[in-house]
């Protein structure tokens, strides 16, 4: 079966029962069409589009309560949309999981529940495992090149509860890069970080960029946005303007 | 030697150690989430709720067992269900819930002219649990054990990170489901060991100790484990010799067990600190 995820071309998802669908590989890494969405029938977001090419670093911005959040989730597929559609890679959120990695605020994980960062980053791999199955060989090794290139390997034993504010979110990179994420949807990550730390963050992003990744980075914490990335999505109240800003 | 052995050589002595060990056991695995999820009001709320059950099966002549499972997983089902809706917070939820169903089972049981078994349930009475008792409690210890041993890693991922667990598609409000459900089973177990007033100590108090000692939820719950079946042979063994009821005998040796373990983790810390200065 584990064998089979590889060359079988539709295999099952691991969580979901469906069927895994190949991906479109001339479609954008994200495509959003008219998107609407909300919580309890309000919307929070109201019909956005925009689109973004594999490989591209790019910013939602706005001010808080803006919609930020909601347009990740929906990417991610942790909100239906209401109407509009969502596609990573041309396909539906859900239908390849482990393409597509959403990075919580650190302040929606309890830091406090005692994982070590090692078995924190182990869970970018479920994805791949599945119901009943322990992490392999594999990808122990996976997770431990990723803490390596991370420079996180000093701290692999550790408890996640002792991890500075750039710590998580560098395990929260390691997780999706552990995961094999093509496309990460980043909320916040620059919140609560000093400018050292989060100069680092934005080397690591380069980084990511320069391996054909795409970001979608939710912040509210630059001044001039274009400056530092390639696609601006500007949210105001749940409505977008669109400032395409070559890199 | 004879005074701790003398005792686990009477047949009904040594039942109640097997079932004390049993229901440690499940209470010390599911204690770690209880802890960390910080569902210990939840537990409580559980073994309070499965008064009416009990209260029912006592009067048809039903197994007390089976009307607490009953009441235990129906609460179960309606308290996960109103804290996934957010209508209510789930704290005030839990105690409408709780206080509503203890209330009933109280007035069931004042209608049946009895108040013997009302002590009992309240305070348990793990002299009293029979063979039968003790398969259906080895049973939810098995079950248990299968249930965390095989949704470990999704049950761990969704307690920190329930926003990757539903990314990934797994659905935390069902893990969460899952949990309660088995902590209704482990309750309506405890309840026959050290009664409901005390059944929260046996999911807290171990897992709590655990804490202290290790920073590794698996480590963790092997040190709770072992804290629980130390206080329940030392709890029945002070109960037989000092006469005093064993669920409270066997909660009382846990807390000492937590109050010695803090007090050796602070020493340390004092300790290496003065090291650090020098």
């Amino acid at each position: 079966m584990i064998a089979a995820f590889h060359t079988h071309p539709n295999p099952p998802l691991p969580y979901g029962g469906r069927r895994h669908t190949a991906p479109d590989l001339f479609a954008a890494a994200l495509a959003v069409d008219g998107l609407s969405a909300g919580y309890d029938r309000r919307p929070a977001v109201r019909d956005i589009s925009f689109e973004l090419p594999e490989g591209c670093f790019a910013a939602l911005v706005g001010p808080n309560g803006a919609g930020k959040s909601t347009v990740l989730k929906a990417a991610a597929g942790l909100l239906r949309p209401t109407s509009g559609t969502v596609r990573a890679f041309g396909l539906p959120p859900g239908a390849c999981h482990h393409r597509t990695a959403y990075l919580p605020q650190r302040g929606d994980i309890d830091w406090r529940f005692p994982v070590t960062v090692e078995r924190m980053v182990m869970g970018g791999r479920f994805v791949h495992l599945g119901w009943l199955k322990w992490p392999r060989r594999q990808d122990r090794a996976v997770v431990g090149r990723t803490l390596d290139r991370l420079g996180l390997t000093g701290v692999a034993e550790r408890p996640i509860a002792e991890l500075s504010g750039g710590q998580q979110q560098r395990v929260l990179v390691a997780r999706a890069m552990a995961q094999g994420a093509d496309l990460l949807l980043l909320d916040e990550p620059f919140n609560n970080l000093d400018a050292e730390t989060r100069a680092d963050l934005m080397t690591l992003f380069a980084e990511l960029r320069a391996a054909n990744k795409t970001l979608l980075v939710a912040t509210h914490d630059f001044d001039r946005p274009a400056d530092h990335f390639d696609f601006v999505v500007r949210l105001r109240d749940g409505c977008h303007e669109p400032e395409a800003v070559p890199s | 030697m004879t005074w701790v052995l003398e005792p686990f050589a009477l047949p009904f002595m040594q039942t109640a150690l097997a079932a004390a060990v049993l229901v440690g056991l499940s209470a010390a695995l599911l204690g770690g989430y209880v802890v960390h999820r910080r569902m210990a009001f939840i537990g409580d709320a559980l073994a309070h709720t499965t008064l009416p059950g009990v209260a029912v099966a006592y009067l048809s002549g039903v197994s007390l067992s089976v009307g607490a499972t009953a009441a235990g997983v129906f609460t179960a089902v309606l308290i996960g269900w109103l804290s996934r809706r957010q209508a209510l917070r789930e704290d005030t939820a839990i105690g409408i819930v709780f206080t509503g169903m203890f209330a009933t089972g109280v007035v069931i049981l004042s209608r049946s002219g009895t108040t013997r078994n009302l002590t009992d349930v309240l305070l348990g009475n793990v002299l009293a649990v029979t063979p039968g008792d003790l398969w259906l409690i080895g049973g939810v210890t098995v079950a248990i054990a299968a249930a965390l041993l095989l949704l470990h890693k999704e049950l761990e991922l969704a307690s920190y990170d329930p926003t990757h667990a539903a990314a990934i598609g797994v659905n935390p409000d069902r893990l969460r489901f899952v949990l309660l459900v088995l902590l209704a089973l482990t309750v309506v177990t405890a309840i026959q060991v050290v009664g409901l007033i005390l059944t929260t100590a046996l999911l807290v108090t171990p897992a709590a100790t655990a804490a202290l000692v290790t920073r590794r939820f698996a480590r963790a719950t092997a040190v709770a484990a072992g804290v629980s079946v130390f206080s329940s042979f030392v709890g029945l063994l002070l109960s037989y010799h000092l006469r005093v009821p064993s669920g409270a005998a066997i909660v009382l040796t846990a807390v000492a067990a937590f109050a010695a373990c803090s007090a050796i983790v602070a020493i340390r810390r004092a300790t290496s600190a003065v090291a650090a200065s020098r």
